[in-house]
């Protein structure tokens, strides 16, 4: 009995609520076996960029410290970090519809560990894809631009597509369904023409054009850019990311409050 | 503890001493070889960690709070009634009374549910459930769909709250038992991932908890070491379900919850999986499982607690629920009949005498009745048979007005 009773008094709680690299390995490994994940988020954006970034008519055409090449890889390593980091932070959808949330439950795994355990499985597939586009253009050979900046585009793209994973959180607490990629495919292809990140803005109708400043991928994209082109910088752009980061991020916490919610 | 009277039908008694109070007991069956509870046999109640002794037998159910197998014959109201109110008794005399001071309690209870409700808007699912679980025991929820098994097993879990009344796990509230993998739990359906192989799956789980044991030998002990390369979507129902057990037995828990663990498993599936869970309480853990199956409940669990309509309707050892549920009843005026020489009688599982009237409970009534014809004088027989489904519908049926057997 005394026995039993030690044994209860050894029990412990796991540090950090369970939060562990070791599941963020396994949750890496998992996006990158789904064949779909690995075509749309690695390879569709190199797909892109070699057929937009190489065009001899306009890729070596001169974009502030770079070329035309250049700033379309940025473009690319964009679209698909963020659509690394949003398909990472869906899966919660197909995980709570498979009955995998609730299985959680029963082990010590605290929901916002579980929440950083997304959020850092979705940063790590986003830094593969921008590593992924990033190699493409250097075996391309056409982008140019200053060794440094392939370095700070490169973290900027990666740390900017964050935004994203809440994005694709909130999407995955609100869609309970298995298709939540279709969803998310069409709609980040909506943000990123509305970003200007296939076309543009400049070459929009005004008002079309002003439209587009209003989508999520805007600012951001903007941004990305902005160490390569210099220039201008407009405020409206971080207010576009921080606006944008706060209403996906409420919108995250919102539904999974209500996911979590011991009814 | 070996009863002289070989050949007895022993009731072994929910005895209180000192406020201290037994296991439910078993039966010694016919051979009088004494076999308690069907699958861990005697041995088992002196180990360690139980922290509770030989159980303490008593003859003829004559110890203070035995479960009388009187009521047995009442048919099923009086029989859900008369269980009902030992039961009630039972639980009342396993607590402190009253007290949240447990010093004089060598572990507490692995579950302890008090005056659980649980509404979902205008639907009752649990209604009022009052359950102790000691440390060791393996007890089977039964009963019908929709019941409130699965409800009853969220509460426990910490996966929802009561809409009143109290739980606790080990004396502690669920979510701080789950968090320090005290307990876990396969549940009803759902909760793997298709897309990691089996032992990744189960590798998943070790890390989320403080202490886990080793991958190869929970896998191992679920039976699926051979498969541990296959994705879990390839897997047979039969496979997933002994990974589930697997995750469910990654942080050793004291206590292991299962929600029909069997469902849509074939007869050997369910037998062989039945083995690894039967293998593993052998170790002394503590399993509350949920099931359809009477069966099932009687082969695997040591005590059964029946659930309809949200309510416990019956809970007792194995043996006896199962004495309630199947044999027949055999009825005879007997003017002057002694009550200890009818229980003395071989194959009598309960005696009930009601002035000239005997009721006599029984898997062997033609024996019995030969008997009565031939030695006594007793007259006017009758013998009524129930079916084992039959009997446990009668338990379980969700109709109030589920019609009375016999006369109360
Ligand atoms: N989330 C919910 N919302 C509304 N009603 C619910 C909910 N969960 C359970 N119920 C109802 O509560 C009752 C008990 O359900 P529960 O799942 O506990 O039964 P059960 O005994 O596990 O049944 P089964 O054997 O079919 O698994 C049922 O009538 C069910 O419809
Ligand atoms: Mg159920």
């Amino acid at each position: 009995m005394t026995a039993t009773q030690a044994a209860l008094a050894e029990r412990r709680t796991p540090p950090l609520g369970g939060f562990s690299m070791a599941v963020v390995a396994l949750e890496v490994r998992r996006l990158l076996r789904n064949r779909r994940t690995v075509i749309f988020t690695l390879i569709a954006p190199v797909i892109f960029f070699l057929l937009f970034g190489l065009n001899s008519s306009y890729a070596n055409q001169r974009a502030g410290h770079g070329n035309v090449s250049a700033f379309i890889m940025i473009s690319m390593a964009l679209y698909g970090a963020v659509l690394a980091t949003t398909g990472g932070g869906a899966t919660v959808s197909v995980e709570r519809a498979l009955g995998w949330s609730r299985q959680l439950r029963v082990t010590p795994l605290s929901p916002v560990a579980y929440i950083a355990i997304k959020m850092l499985t979705s940063l790590v597939l986003g830094l593969v894809s921008v590593t992924v586009v990033y190699t493409a253009g250097v075996i391309a050979g056409k982008p140019s631009m200053p060794a440094y900046l392939w370095v700070v585009t490169g973290c900027c793209v990666w740390v900017g597509s964050l935004l994203f994973a809440a994005f694709g959180l909130f999407v995955g607490y609100l869609l309970p369904s298995e298709n939540v990629m279709q969803v998310i495919g069409f709609v980040l292809m909506l943000f990123s023409f509305g970003g200007g990140l296939f076309i543009p803005l400049s070459q929009f109708s005004p008002a079309l054009r002003h439209a587009a400043e209003l989508t999520p991928l805007y600012g951001l994209n903007e941004l990305v850019h902005y160490p390569l082109v210099g220039g201008a910088f407009a405020w409206s752009w971080p207010v576009s990311l921080v606006v944008w980061l706060a209403i996906f991020t409420s919108g995250a916490v919102w539904r999974f409050r209500r996911d979590t919610a011991r009814v | 503890m070996a009863d002289a009277r070989a050949g007895t039908s022993v009731v072994v008694g929910v005895q209180s001493e000192k406020g201290s109070v037994e296991k439910w007991g078993p039966i010694i069956l016919a051979s009088g070889v004494g076999t308690t509870c069907p699958w861990r046999g005697p041995t088992r109640s002196g180990s360690a960690r139980e922290g509770r002794g030989e159980p303490t037998m008593s003859p003829n159910g004559s110890s203070g709070a035995a479960l009388g197998f009187g009521v047995v014959s009442q048919g099923p109201l009086g029989a859900r009634d008369g269980l009902i109110d030992n039961a009630m008794s039972l639980h009342d005399e396993a607590r402190p009374q009253g007290s949240p001071d447990r010093s004089d309690q060598p572990v507490p209870l692995a579950v302890d549910l008090r005056g659980v409700h649980k509404n979902f808007g205008a639907v009752r699912a649990v209604r009022g459930v009052d359950l102790a679980v000691r440390p060791g025991e393996v007890v089977a929820f039964l009963g019908p769909n929709g019941a409130g098994k699965t409800s009853t097993i969220d509460m426990i879990l910490g996966l929802s709250r009561p809409t009143s009344g109290h739980v606790a796990v080990y004396g502690m509230a669920p979510q701080q038992a789950v968090g320090r993998g005290l307990v876990s739990a396969v549940m009803q359906n759902g909760g793997l991932l298709k897309d990691l192989t089996v032992a990744e799956t189960v590798a998943y789980t070790a890390h989320l908890f403080a202490v886990s044991r080793p991958v190869a030998e929970v896998l191992e002990r679920a039976g699926i070491a051979e498969i541990a390369g296959r994705m879990v979507a390839k897997c047979s129902g039969g496979e997933q379900q002994r990974l589930r057990f697997a995750m469910a037995l990654v942080p050793d828990p004291e206590l292991l919850i299962l929600d029909e663990p069997t469902q849509g498993m074939d007869v050997e599936g369910r037998r062989s999986f039945w083995r690894a869970i039967r293998h593993d309480a052998e170790q002394g853990r503590t399993i509350v499982f949920a099931t359809h199956y009477l069966e099932e409940a009687d082969a695997y669990a040591d005590r059964i607690v029946l659930i309809r309509r949200g309510e416990i309707v019956a809970d007792g050892s194995a043996a006896e629920v199962k004495s309630l549920a199947s044999g027949r009843t055999l009825r005879a005026t007997l003017p002057g009949a002694d009550e200890a020489a009818l229980r003395a009688l071989p194959g009598a599982d309960s005696v009930e005498v009601r002035g000239d009237t005997v009721l006599i409970h029984s898997a062997d009534t033609d024996a019995l009745a030969r008997y009565l014809l031939n030695n006594t004088a007793a007259r006017d027989l009758e013998i009524t048979a129930r079916g084992l489904e039959e009997a446990f519908l009668a338990l379980t049926a969700d109709d109030e007005s589920t019609p009375v057997g016999a006369e109360r």
